[in-house]
C-alpha cells in the first residue's frame, strides 16, 4: 500500500529519465499519514511473525492502529507499549491530574506549533519556495528559520498528542529530546524523532546484521538504514541525499571516535547543528536547484546586504561590494526576523523540554497562568494564522 | 493547589477571561494610524477629486493591479469624461472597497471593475489591511458589521499586531508619509499611481508564481459583486466587471485555470453582470510590470489604458 501510493510516481518518473520514456504518471492522491500507520502495522505483523505478541484480539488491534492522538504524526508506537495501556482496568477511569498533565503539555505542543513553528515558516516558505534569489542573510535566516520550524512544528505536534493521550490515561513514549542540543549525530538521532530511530534500529538495522559482523558491513547497514529512513520521508532524490549524509555522518563519527580525539563541547556542538540545519535544507527543498540556491547564497559573499539602520557606521563597506537595504526582504522578513531566530536558539539549547517540564509540574497558581497564556495566545494566532502540518505530509 | 481538578477548572477560567479581556481591549484600543496612513491619505485625494465632480463620471476600483494599471487621467483626456481611479490595496477587500465605490457613485455614472483574482476567491477570510484601516479609521463600518464578523476581525489582530498598536501610539504624531510609491504623495489628481517608471521589473517574492486556485464556488466575494451589481441597476449606475492587468504565465493556458475562468465567465452571464474582455486579454509580459504580478509600470500601463479606452468607447 505503501509503496503503491507513495513510490509509484517516483519509479515512474525515474524509468522515465532513464529510457527516456514517457509513461504517465498515477498523480494519485496520498493518504493522510500513511507512512506512520504503515510502520505501525509492520511493526505488529513481524512481531506477531516472530511470536512476540501476545493478544491478537481484533478489537484491541483496531484500537491500536486508529488511536487518534498520534495517528496522523505520531510518536510510531508499538503493541507492546500500548496493548496493556488499553487493558488495564484502572486507565478507565477518570484522572484529574493526567488531565491536568495533558493540558499542560498540550498547551505547550499547540503554542509550539501555532505561535512559534508558523511564524518561522512563512520566512522558509518564502525562502525555499517563493524568492528567486538570496543574499547571504536571507539565505542563512531562510535555513534556519526551516530547521527551528520542523522542530517546533513536529515536536509541538507529538506534545499535543502526548497531551490528548494522557486524557485517556495513555502513556505515549517520547519522541523528542531537545534534540538541537545534541554534540554529535549520534547524539542527535538519540534525541530527534526518538521512535522512528527505533523503529528502523529494530526493523531494519538488527535485521541487517547491525555491528555484530565487523566494520564494513556495520557501516554498510548504518548507511542502508538511513538511506531508507530518508526514503521514507518522501519519495524523492532530495529525501535519499539527505538520509545518505546523515548515513556518512554517522560513518564518519564511528571512525573519528576510534582516533580517541575529543572536542570541545561548543565546537562540537557546533559541527553537530551545522550538519543538521545544512542538511535540512536538503530535506526541505522541492528541487535540487532550490537547494542549490539556498546553500550557494549561505556560502557566497557575492551578495551581503546589511539593514540600513548600520549604513552609517560600516557605510565604508560598500567599497568591498556590501549593499545597504531591506536585508531580509526577499524572505518577507523585518527587523523581527533575526530577533526571532536567536530567540529560537534560546528556547531550544536553554530550556528545559516539554517532557521534562512536565515531569516538574507543579500544579500552582503560577502554572495555571502560564498554561492560561499558552492557550489564549495560541487561539488568538490559530485565528489570525493559516498552518500547516509539515509531518502530515510524511 | 488543593486539587487537580480545581487546576484544571482555573485553566479554562483563566483562557476564557484572558481571550475576552484581549478581544475588549482590541475593540476599544486598536488602531494604527500610521501603518494605514497611506491608504487614508490616498482615499481622501480620491474621495475628494470624486465628489468635485457633479456630470456623470466613469469610476475605476479594486485592488492596486488598477492603482498602477489604470491612468484614468489618460481616459478623462481622451474620453472627455471625467474618471477617478478609486483603486488602492486589494487587502481591502471586496466588500469594503464596494463599500467605499458606493459612496462616490451617483445616477448615472459608469463603474469598471478589473477586482484582482483573489478578491474574486475571496470568501470572508479575515485581512491585515482590511482589519488594520477599518479599526483604525471607520468604526462606522466595523459597528454596522453583524457580530461574528466583528468577532471575528477583532480575534484575527494577534499579539504582535497589538503591540505594534501600542507603538504606533506612542510615537504620536503620526509622521508624514515618506518615500515613493505606496503613498499618497505620488498620486495624480485622478488617483492613480505615477511612481511606477522603471525599465526593470523588480519583481520579488510571490510574483512569478500565478495567482491560487480554490474550488469553483459562489464565494463571498463573488456574492458581494452580485448584490453590487443589483445595487447598480437600482441606482441607475452602470456596471462593468473586467479581469486585473496581470503577467501572461503559462499556468493561465492549464485546464485548472481554464476550468476556473469559464466558471466566472458563467457565473457573470447568469447574474447578468456585463463582463469586458476575457482574463487572457489583461494578462501582459513580465516586462511591462513595476513590483509584483499585478503592478504595471509606466509603459504597461500607457498599453492597458489604450485598450480600455477602445473598449469603453464601444461600450459607452
Amino acid at each position: 500500500m505503501l509503496g503503491y501510493f507513495k513510490y509509484t510516481d517516483f519509479l515512474i518518473e525515474n524509468f522515465n529519465l532513464a529510457f527516456n520514456s514517457n509513461a504517465e504518471l498515477l498523480n494519485l492522491a496520498l493518504p493522510l499519514a500513511i507512512s506512520f500507520f504503515t510502520f505501525q502495522q509492520i511493526a505488529y505483523l513481524v512481531d506477531s511473525y516472530r511470536q512476540e505478541t501476545k493478544e491478537y484480539d481484533f478489537l484491541n488491534y483496531a484500537l491500536f492502529v486508529t488511536f487518534f492522538p498520534q495517528l496522523i504524526a505520531g510518536p510510531i508506537v508499538h503493541h507492546k507499549e500500548m496493548m496493556p495501556q488499553f487493558a488495564k482496568t484502572r486507565n478507565k477511569v477518570k484522572n484529574y491530574r493526567n488531565i491536568a498533565m495533558g493540558l499542560f503539555i498540550f498547551s505547550i505542543g499547540l503554542f509550539k506549533k501555532v505561535v512559534i513553528a508558523d511564524t518561522f515558516a512563512v520566512w522558509a516558505t518564502a525562502g525555499f519556495d517563493i524568492a528567486t534569489t538570496l543574499n547571504l542573510f536571507e539565505a542563512w535566516a531562510t535555513s534556519l528559520s526551516y530547521t527551528f520550524q520542523l522542530y517546533f512544528d513536529f515536536s509541538g505536534y507529538t506534545d499535543m498528542a502526548i497531551g490528548l493521550a494522557l486524557l485517556f490515561n495513555i502513556r505515549l513514549p517520547v519522541n523528542f529530546n531537545s534534540p538541537y542540543k545534541a554534540t554529535n549525530i549520534q547524539d542527535f538521532w538519540r534525541r530527534w524523532h526518538i521512535t522512528l530511530s527505533r523503529f528502523l534500529r529494530d526493523y531494519v538495522y538488527i535485521p541487517l546484521g547491525g555491528n555484530r559482523k565487523g566494520g564494513f558491513r556495520t557501516y554498510n547497514n548504518l548507511m542502508a538504514t538511513f538511506v531508507l529512513g530518508g526514503l521514507w520521508h518522501g519519495a524523492a532524490w532530495t529525501f535519499v541525499f539527505w538520509g545518505f549524509l546523515h548515513g556518512l555522518a554517522l560513518i564518519i563519527q564511528r571512525l573519528w571516535s576510534k582516533l580517541g580525539i575529543k572536542l570541545w563541547t561548543w565546537l562540537a556542538w557546533l559541527i553537530t547543528f551545522n550538519f543538521v540545519n545544512i542538511t535540512w535544507v536538503f530535506f526541505r527543498a522541492k528541487e535540487w536547484d532550490d537547494a542549490v540556491k539556498v546553500l550557494g547564497s549561505m556560502f557566497s559573499l557575492d551578495n551581503v546586504v546589511l539593514p540600513n539602520a548600520l549604513e552609517g557606521r560600516l557605510g565604508f563597506l560598500t567599497d568591498l561590494g556590501v549593499y545597504f537595504g531591506g536585508f531580509v526582504k526577499n524572505i518577507g522578513g523585518s527587523f523581527y526576523t533575526p530577533v526571532w531566530i536567536v530567540s529560537g536558539f534560546i528556547l531550544v539549547l536553554m530550556f528545559k523540554n516539554s517532557i521534562q517540564k512536565t515531569y516538574l509540574l507543579k500544579m500552582n497558581y503560577r502554572m495555571v497562568l502560564f498554561v492560561a497564556f499558552l492557550f489564549h495566545v495560541s487561539l488568538i494566532s490559530m485565528v489570525s494564522i493559516k498552518s500547516e502540518f509539515l509531518y502530515f505530509n510524511f | 493547589m488543593k486539587t487537580h481538578k480545581l487546576f484544571i477548572k482555573l485553566i479554562f477560567l483563566f483562557t476564557l477571561t484572558f481571550t475576552i479581556a484581549f478581544g475588549v481591549m482590541i475593540a476599544s484600543t486598536f488602531e494604527v494610524p500610521q501603518s494605514t496612513l497611506w491608504i487614508n491619505n490616498s482615499f481622501l485625494i480620491k474621495d475628494g477629486y470624486a465628489k468635485t465632480i457633479s456630470t456623470p463620471k466613469i469610476v475605476f476600483t479594486s485592488g492596486s493591479n488598477t492603482l498602477y494599471g489604470v491612468n484614468t487621467i489618460d481616459i478623462e483626456k481622451e474620453l472627455k469624461i471625467p474618471a477617478v481611479n478609486m483603486a488602492i490595496h486589494a487587502g481591502l477587500k471586496t466588500d469594503y472597497i464596494l463599500h467605499r465605490t458606493k459612496k462616490i457613485l451617483k445616477d448615472g455614472d459608469v463603474v469598471i471593475i478589473p477586482f484582482e483574482y483573489e478578491n474574486l476567491i475571496w470568501d470572508g477570510e479575515q485581512s491585515k489591511v482590511r482589519t488594520q484601516y477599518i479599526l483604525t479609521h471607520d468604526r462606522e463600518y466595523y459597528n454596522n458589521m453583524n457580530i461574528y464578523e466583528q468577532l471575528s476581525m477583532l480575534y484575527s489582530v494577534n499579539l504582535l499586531d497589538f503591540l505594534a498598536s501600542i507603538r504606533e501610539k506612542i510615537k504620536n504624531p503620526v509622521r508624514p508619509e515618506i518615500g515613493k510609491g505606496y503613498t499618497s504623495d505620488t498620486l495624480n489628481t485622478n488617483g492613480d499611481e505615477t511612481y511606477k517608471n522603471v525599465t526593470k521589473p523588480r519583481i520579488v517574492s510571490e510574483s512569478h508564481t500565478p495567482f491560487k486556485l480554490t474550488n469553483l464556488k459562489e464565494t463571498i466575494g463573488l456574492v458581494r459583486i452580485k448584490d453590487f451589481s443589483l445595487w447598480c441597476k437600482k441606482n441607475n449606475i452602470k456596471l462593468f466587471i473586467t479581469y486585473p492587468n496581470t503577467i501572461n504565465n503559462k499556468e493561465y493556458y492549464q485546464d485548472s485555470y481554464l476550468n476556473y475562468f469559464s466558471f466566472l465567465k458563467e457565473y457573470f452571464n447568469e447574474n447578468n453582470i456585463e463582463v469586458i474582455g476575457t482574463p487572457h486579454d489583461s494578462m501582459y509580459p513580465l516586462k511591462y510590470f513595476y513590483d509584483s504580478r499585478y503592478h504595471m509600470n509606466t509603459k504597461g500601463s500607457k498599453i492597458r489604458t489604450k485598450e480600455l479606452i477602445n473598449i469603453i468607447k464601444s461600450k459607452i
